[in-house]
């Protein structure tokens, strides 16, 4: 398997440093994706580039305590964008801002599995007992988990377009430009009146639950 | 078209303003969009945490190169990825080594003068090969740019660290150091300097690894004839002050450096600080430095010490060497060294009384052992070495795996036993110095060796890491060795260790002793059930036998082939013989014998297998040749397993041959001169030789070493009784009965009285014990023949010695020598009895 294919040499283990803010060249991130998805290792890195920075921070804020060392964070979100990259052959995503918003939901689901599969060892809870919230995230201690859970469900249950203005916004910390740029948005202003639909439509949502 | 107040508000939060959601609330024109702003605050709180994420963690932002593109794609084979730092040297860039299918990182020196020194350099750089040292692949010029490329370490800096989480403790600190230390050997090593060591330069991988990076501003050593003094290289705070005034670099200003981080890991500041170089420089010529003892007044005197020396301003004055100054740091590492009181006087007055009574003790303890076992060795052979294997400390921060750190130790001394050329002291002996701060010297006089092998044990990644020393009594460092092996490997990584001190030594082993030392991997499960069977027999009570045997049985269960717990659960049932009833020992015994055999099949040296069914064979079977035999193979496969010496010794006592037994017993308690049992064992069979004054020494010893130890106050008391002191023999065996009202003490007390007339005493100890009896306890019945004796009861003291010979009374084994047996000694029944229980 390894032999045949491309990605498998590419489980890279970047190191942070390696990680500017902003990618100047112009490619689009989904002509790399095309690129790297015919095998070519130099784009997917600057893909992973692109988008690693970002979500390990967002990542940080969903993970755990025990799981919430930036190393630990960085090869798993790293590792979650090699692997999707590689199964994005079975979806094409319509603009940049549903790539991102598809792989916060890979990187997602990859930390449930893993809260999952670590609270069913029977030496999960090798950290410090007396610390209450250990199985926390810290948004999770900010928040409490019952709403965060609320808004999340919320969220998902947003037409495809919202959903991505929400995350590029409010979780990933993106420019009203940035956000225009990969939603094809005609401006910046554009994009902040997409967002603040999105949000009352998301708050409606949320209002929905008990 | 204005938007409604909902969707303007919606957009406040997105912009991450403050909201006055008092008149936003005002404006709204039903509960349901109310409601709708309830929510959006919480939307607000969400997105402001999330701000945050992006914000708080700096380390996560860009790099500030300015500007990461790249300036090439390509450079020789090798395909650059990115930039990962630029220099006033060049540029280091992430690169695909398409060759060889992986990442490497490269550093380009556009603007050096001289392409090929920088190869020079390179190829020397790519000598090192060190665990704690970037690995340098290779270098080479292309297109007249001279490029150097190396392994791509990932992790976080030191100064990430301690910005992170804050100054270290001593202990990690000195960790970090002795890496460093051994790294920086191996630059100086190939001739080459660092330059540049600092905080920044030191990654640690995510499984605990350290690395020094950026050799790329290391310098030739002088002498080597290379480019030197070519200017200032290096990180001002970490600069050492002769460099400061131009003097060429050298060991000594890398060992500064070294000393500045390891100031810096403790404190997260440095000695000589300033705004600027300028500022530096001053301080450094006005010798301006902060004192590691004025920021941390807590850390160990030797860890000032060390890092006071490393930083001195006069190079003279500091370590001579990368390897002095980890010798230094490893006697650090070393058990109760941090600061030895003999010479630190400062720390044993902070310590206060506590340490100067334990060192008071252990003192005492070695000047006693000193004339019980005079220096001389002979009897193992000339070249022999002893060598004492201290508990290998935890440090994996977590007291569960206390039993894993001593149950290592424990195999390393009995791997290290099985090396003829080496006399090792037990595990009893040196579990007392567990995480106590006693200097090597200490330890090594009271227990009389030549060698300490010392370590710790680190575990990272499911992985563990051990790190042994072997130091003389001084605390110099002779030999040291870093070990890391999956779980699966750690019994066989014993072994190695002991090969490896032998080479050390030049010690020649057989091939037998070769190959009993190296052991194939053994399942983690049953390792990690040994080790706790082990932990489990080290508690002499009855639980804990049973709890080792159901350890041991569950390693057997899953490595079959692992010989060692066979033979530990043939110890463990042994044990547990001891507390059952007389019918169902014997079905125990052939338990631990069938489980000993097993043990010896697997291992045909295996030390405790022959201990366990010599065990069985003399106490239980009384086949004395075989037991004989058992014992002496004990000791052949392993000359320092002072239970195989200890059960001679008393064999050869009950076979009535004194002497030899009293040779043997002192060849144990030399391997074990702390134990309180051996003590006992010795001053026993200088009681069957009739010296009695030299048994009241020894059983007087074993009080010193073990304050109130009841079994050698009632040694004490038969003694007296002896020697015919019938009053010192109550008062002994009744300090004994205060301790634990043994049913076997009681006898021997109504017996002294006896003798002393006092026979009201007598006959209400009888009551006792009658009435005890009929509560199912037991005693061994040939105490009734010693009371007899002293009564002048011959003829009934005959009957009750047959009946106890039938019953295979233990304590009928050493009729043959026992003083209190004396009275019978000369009627010819005697002679019957000793032939029918085949001591003749």
């Amino acid at each position: 398997m390894d032999g045949l294919d491309p990605f498998a040499g590419l489980l890279i283990r970047y190191d942070r440093r390696a990680m500017p803010g902003g990618d100047p060249s112009a490619t689009s991130s989904l002509t790399l994706l095309e690129q790297a998805r015919g095998g070519d290792r130099h784009a997917l890195n600057r893909l992973l580039q692109r988008y690693l920075p970002r979500l390990t921070r967002w990542a940080s804020g969903r993970l755990p305590r025990w799981a919430r060392d930036m190393s630990d964070t960085d090869d798993l979100v790293q590792d979650t964008l090699v692997r999707s990259v590689r199964n994005l052959s079975r979806f094409q995503p319509q603009g940049e801002g549903a790539l991102q918003a598809y792989l916060r939901t890979a990187v997602m689901n990859r930390i449930r599995d893993e809260v999952r599969h670590r609270g069913r060892q029977p030496d999960a809870e090798p950290l410090d007992d007396s610390l209450p919230g250990d199985g926390q995230s810290p948004l999770e201690l900010a928040i409490g988990s019952e709403l965060l859970g609320k808004y999340d469900r919320a969220l998902e249950r947003l037409s495809v377009e919202d959903q991505q203005v929400v995350i590029a916004r409010i979780e990933m910390g993106c420019s009203y430009a940035e956000i225009a740029e990969s939603t094809e948005r005609p401006s910046a202003d554009a994009a902040r009146m997409a967002v603040s639909r999105a949000l009352v439509r998301l708050a409606e949502e949320m209002r929905r639950e008990p | 078209m204005n938007p409604d107040p909902l969707t303007e508000a919606a957009g406040l939060v997105a912009d991450g303003a403050i909201l006055d959601w008092g008149s936003i609330s005002s404006r709204l024109s039903n509960d349901g969009e109310r409601e709708i702003a309830g929510e959006l605050t919480l939307i607000a709180r969400i997105a402001d945490e999330h701000r945050r994420l992006h914000q708080l963690l700096p380390s996560a932002e860009p790099t500030p190169t300015e500007g990461s593109s790249l300036d090439r794609t390509s450079w020789g084979h090798l395909e650059l990825l990115d930039v990962l730092g630029r220099g006033s040297y060049g540029t280091v860039y992430r690169a695909w080594d398409g060759r060889l299918d992986r990442q490497v990182a490269l550093k380009l020196f556009h603007g050096a003068r001289d392409p090929e020194a920088v190869m020079r350099e390179g190829r020397m750089l790519a000598k090192i090969r060190h665990d704690h040292v970037v690995c340098v692949y290779g270098a080479d010029v292309v297109e007249g740019v001279a490029g150097i490329w190396m392994e791509l370490v990932r992790g976080r800096n030191l100064e990430q660290i301690v910005k992170e989480q804050g100054p270290m403790s001593a202990q990690e600190a000195t960790l970090v150091g002795l890496e460093m230390s051994r790294a920086l050997a191996a630059v100086h090593g190939v001739g080459l300097l660092h330059c540049d060591i600092k905080a920044q330069n030191v990654i640690r991988e995510p499984g605990g690894r350290l690395v020094l990076m950026d050799l790329g501003a290391g310098r030739t050593v002088p002498g080597t004839g290379d480019t030197t003094s070519s200017g200032m290289t290096g990180t001002p705070r970490y600069m050492a002050p002769e460099v400061f005034n131009r003097r060429p670099a050298s060991p000594q200003s890398d060992l500064y450096s070294l000393g500045v981080l390891l100031f810096y890991l403790v404190t997260g500041r440095f000695p000589v600080d300033g705004k600027s170089l300028a500022e530096i420089k001053t301080a450094h010529d006005s010798g301006r430095q902060l004192h590691l003892r004025d920021v941390r007044p807590d850390l160990p005197t030797g860890y000032l010490r060390e890092v006071s020396r490393a930083i001195a301003a006069d190079p003279l004055q500091r370590h001579h060497s990368a390897g002095q100054l980890e010798a230094a740091l490893l006697s650090l590492a070393a058990p109760g060294s941090q600061g030895a009181p003999a010479d630190n006087p400062a720390r044993r007055a902070r310590r206060g009384v506590a340490v100067t009574a334990t060192v008071a003790t252990v003192a005492l303890a070695a000047a006693l052992i000193w004339s019980i076992a005079p220096r001389s060795r002979t009897p193992l052979g000339g070249s022999v070495r002893s060598i004492a294997v201290t508990p290998i400390r935890n440090l994996t921060g977590d007291p569960a795996r206390n039993y894993l750190a001593d149950g290592l130790t424990e195999v390393l001394i009995s791997n290290m036993a099985r090396i003829k050329a080496f006399s090792v002291p037990s595990f009893g002996a040196v579990a007392g110095y567990r995480d106590r701060e006693t200097a090597p010297a200490v330890i090594a006089d009271a227990l009389d060796v030549d060698l300490l092998l010392a370590g710790s044990l680190l575990e990272a990644d499911g992985r563990l890491q051990l790190e042994m020393h072997l130091t003389d009594p001084n605390g110099r460092v002779l030999w040291a060795q870093e070990l890391t092996r999956p779980a699966a490997g750690m019994l066989a990584a014993q072994g190695e260790i002991a090969r490896l001190v032998a080479r050390h030594l030049a010690v020649d082993l057989s091939s037998d002793e070769r190959s009993t030392l190296t052991q194939g991997p053994v399942d983690p499960r049953a390792q990690e059930a040994y080790l706790r069977g082990l932990a489990a027999q080290a508690t002499l009570a009855e639980s804990g036998a049973r709890e080792a045997i159901k350890y041991f049985r569950e390693s057997t269960e899953l490595a079959p082939a692992f010989a060692p717990a066979w033979a530990e659960w043939s110890m463990a049932e042994l044990r547990l013989v001891q507390f059952a009833n007389v019918s169902e020992r014997s079905q125990g015994v052939q338990r631990a014998k069938d489980l000993a055999a097993k043990a010896l099949q697997l291992d045909s040296g295996q030390p405790t297998g022959f201990v366990a069914q010599a065990t069985a064979q003399f106490y239980y079977d009384w086949d004395f040749d075989a037991a004989e035999r058992s014992f002496r193979g004990a000791i052949a496969a392993a000359p320092s397993n002072a239970a195989g010496s200890h059960g001679l010794a008393w064999l050869l006592a009950a076979r009535g041959r004194v002497d030899e037994a009293l040779q043997i017993g002192a060849d144990a308690v030399r391997l074990d001169p702390l134990a309180a049992s051996r003590l006992n064992m010795l001053a026993t069979l200088h009681y069957y030789k009739r010296d009695y004054p030299r048994a009241i020494e020894l059983m007087e010893r074993t009080l010193k070493v073990a304050p109130g130890h009841p079994t050698a106050h009632f040694g004490l008391g038969r003694i007296h009784a002896a020697m015919g002191h019938y009053e010192l023999a109550a008062e002994q065996i009744t300090l004994a009965l205060k301790r634990s009202r043994d049913m076997n003490w009681l006898p021997e007390l109504a017996c002294v009285l006896a003798h002393a007339g006092q026979d009201a005493k007598v006959d209400a100890i009888l009551k006792e014990l009658a009435e005890r009896e009929q509560h199912g306890e037991a005693y061994s019945l040939d105490h009734g023949a010693h009371i007899a004796a002293a009564r002048g009861r011959i003829d009934e003291g005959f009957t009750i010695l047959r009946q106890a010979l039938d019953r295979r009374e233990i304590d009928m084994l050493w009729m043959g020598v026992d003083p209190r047996l004396d009275g019978y000694r000369s009627d010819p029944r005697f002679e019957h009895l000793m032939r029918d229980a085949h001591l003749r």
